[in-house]
């Protein structure tokens, strides 16, 4: 069998191949902590270094055996700071592929639910122009694994290329805070069509989710509880517990997006939904980023937003326990993505064909609802209540390495 | 009016990076073994098929596409004529489709010799190579 060139051929006409990232990031406030993700980065730049090496940096590494010419297995496994603040790897991928039709294969094991137009290349910091694909919306659903099954059925009609893509699977993650999350029956559909340069793409994914959350099974319900079952309690508390509890609640997150590349320039974006009945709110988010190509150089400029749009303060508590009920739910409902927007300049700069150079500049600013307290963290993570309870503008510095081989 | 004096200027720097970049090789012509059925495949179906998007020729058999290494000038020929990507695009390209297990990137030889060689044990096969290359073991399918 004949090599190529994205991988190390081991014989026996199996591969092994990597990707990686190493990256330094700086933020000027001290009160919060700039992350990746949210739900899946506990520490980042910002209050526990100015300067952090732990945001982007990661190193991934493949293994694909092809055992027949209809039958493969491929397992990718991924070192990057993960809820425990470890870096342990963890198995990404790990899945038969079989290969039904010439147009149509199946796909069984640990595999990414395609929930966003660039699923599968979010940790493969090479294949993207930016230093990271832009925080508010690729935080929305960190499902980065499941164990389950995808079709991907390829069709071309006269210049449209299809690619449509179900899937299905259940999952348990760890999270950050001490949050496991479990995502049971979750389905969706990933639909892309590609006319020459211009690419459109639709998704939609539903899932049961349960939050497991030490602080909400603690102290958040035992104290709804009591006050719902007090003498003279909040029958409104009882009500409020029942839909925020954040166990065995639907979710879904709808999203569309386009792209045009031409080669020389590209323009691509993204919008999304998130409607669930529980603590992750309803949130709505995009980004929309251009860039050109000049020989080695990629200047890119791109904007993104998180807007929270369920409501997050609340005043419907009754009877002489009312003001707690208020307090709490209140509490629930501030807890998680509120709004921020970010400006992103950046440069890639194509050292050798496998290795890209990348500094950008991201200007970040976060707002209160109505100048609410504990609604101003935006979607940073680790954050003081000064920079919880007013709007806040970070500016952040980052520079990568990105290699495949 | 500056306005516009801005756009042809940055259109003049656009059009002469491009003249630029656009080297003068030999063009390259598309084969395949003179016993497969295949005759004639277009611009669009022979990308398809070296971008991974397609496995089948239009009749419905297997097509097995077979790549030069990106040192070699009919690489960057092909490329440039063909599915219009520059190495880096292209090592972007597939590695996305190959770290999420969508597909997997065409074989390589090093030399039109080697390809020739190649695509005459397999007529599945489909290659490139300098027109000046082409032999009587192979058929010409495309000539961009």
């Amino acid at each position: 069998m004949l090599p190529n060139a994205y991988a190390l051929d081991l014989g026996h006409d199996v591969s092994i191949k990597g990707f990686g990232t190493a990256g330094l990031v700086y933020s000027d406030n001290n009160q919060a902590d700039f992350v990746a993700s949210s739900r899946l980065n506990p520490r980042g730049a910002g209050r526990t270094e100015n300067i952090s090496g732990v945001v982007d940096s990661k190193l991934g590494m493949q293994m694909d055996w092809q055992a027949t010419s209809r039958l493969s297995f491929t397992a990718q496994a991924v070192s990057k700071q993960d809820p425990n603040n470890s870096w342990v790897p963890e198995l990404q991928w790990a899945f038969a592929k079989f290969k039904i039709l010439p147009n149509l294969d199946i796909r069984a094991g640990r595999i990414r639910p395609a929930v966003y137009m660039l699923s599968d290349t979010l940790d493969v910091n090479y294949a993207n122009p930016w230093v990271r694909p832009p925080t508010e919306f690729y935080n929305q659903a960190p499902i980065s694994h499941m164990e389950g099954v995808d079709l991907l059925y390829r069709l071309q009609t006269g210049p449209v290329n299809w690619l449509l893509q179900p899937f299905y699977g259940n999952t348990q993650l760890s999270m950050t805070s001490h949050q496991t999350v479990t995502a049971k029956n979750l389905a969706g559909v990933n639909l892309v069509a590609t006319i020459n340069d211009f690419t459109f793409r639709a998704g939609y994914t539903y899932t049961n989710l349960s939050f497991n959350d030490p602080f909400f099974e603690g102290v958040v319900r035992p104290g709804m509880q009591s006050i719902c079952q007090a003498d003279y309690g909040d029958p409104v508390a009882c009500t409020q517990l029942a839909s925020l509890d954040p166990i065995n609640k639907m979710a879904s997150f709808a999203s569309i997006g386009a792209g045009w590349d031409n080669g020389n320039y590209f323009l691509t974006g993204e919008f999304g939904k998130i409607t669930t009945a529980s603590l992750l709110h309803e949130t709505l988010s995009g980004y929309i980023s251009a860039g050109g190509r000049f020989g080695k150089f990629t200047p890119y400029a791109t904007y993104s937003q998180i807007y929270n749009g369920s409501p997050t303060s609340f005043s419907g508590g009754s009877g002489p326990y009312g003001a707690y009920t208020n307090q709490i739910v209140t509490g629930i409902l501030t807890y998680d993505s509120m709004d921020q927007n970010t400006k992103t300049l950046g440069l890639r700069y194509d050292l050798f064909s496998n290795i890209a150079l990348k500094a950008q500049w991201d200007r970040i600013d976060t707002s209160t609802k109505n100048g609410q307290e504990n609604t101003g963290y935006g979607i940073f993570h680790h954050t003081t209540s000064s920079f919880n309870n007013g709007g806040n503008s970070v500016n952040l510095f980052s520079t990568s390495v990105d290699f495949i081989f | 009016m500056k306005n516009i004096m801005f756009t042809q200027a940055l259109m003049i720097t656009i059009a002469s990076l491009s003249i630029m970049t656009a080297a003068n090789a030999d063009p390259i012509v598309v084969v395949v073994n003179t016993t497969s059925p295949v005759t004639k495949l277009d611009k669009e179906q022979v990308a398809n098929l070296f971008l991974g998007k397609s496995s089948s020729y239009p009749d419905g058999s297997a097509a097995v596409p077979i790549e030069q290494t990106d040192a070699t000038p009919a690489h960057e020929e092909f490329h440039k004529s063909i599915t219009e990507k520059s190495a880096s695009q292209l090592k972007s390209y597939w590695s996305k489709m190959i770290f999420s297990g969508k597909g997997t990137a065409p074989k390589e030889v090093a030399s039109n010799a080697e390809l020739l060689k190649l695509l005459a044990s397999n007529p599945a096969m489909i290659g490139y190579i300098d027109k000046t290359a082409v032999d009587k073991s192979v058929k010409v399918i495309l000539a961009p």
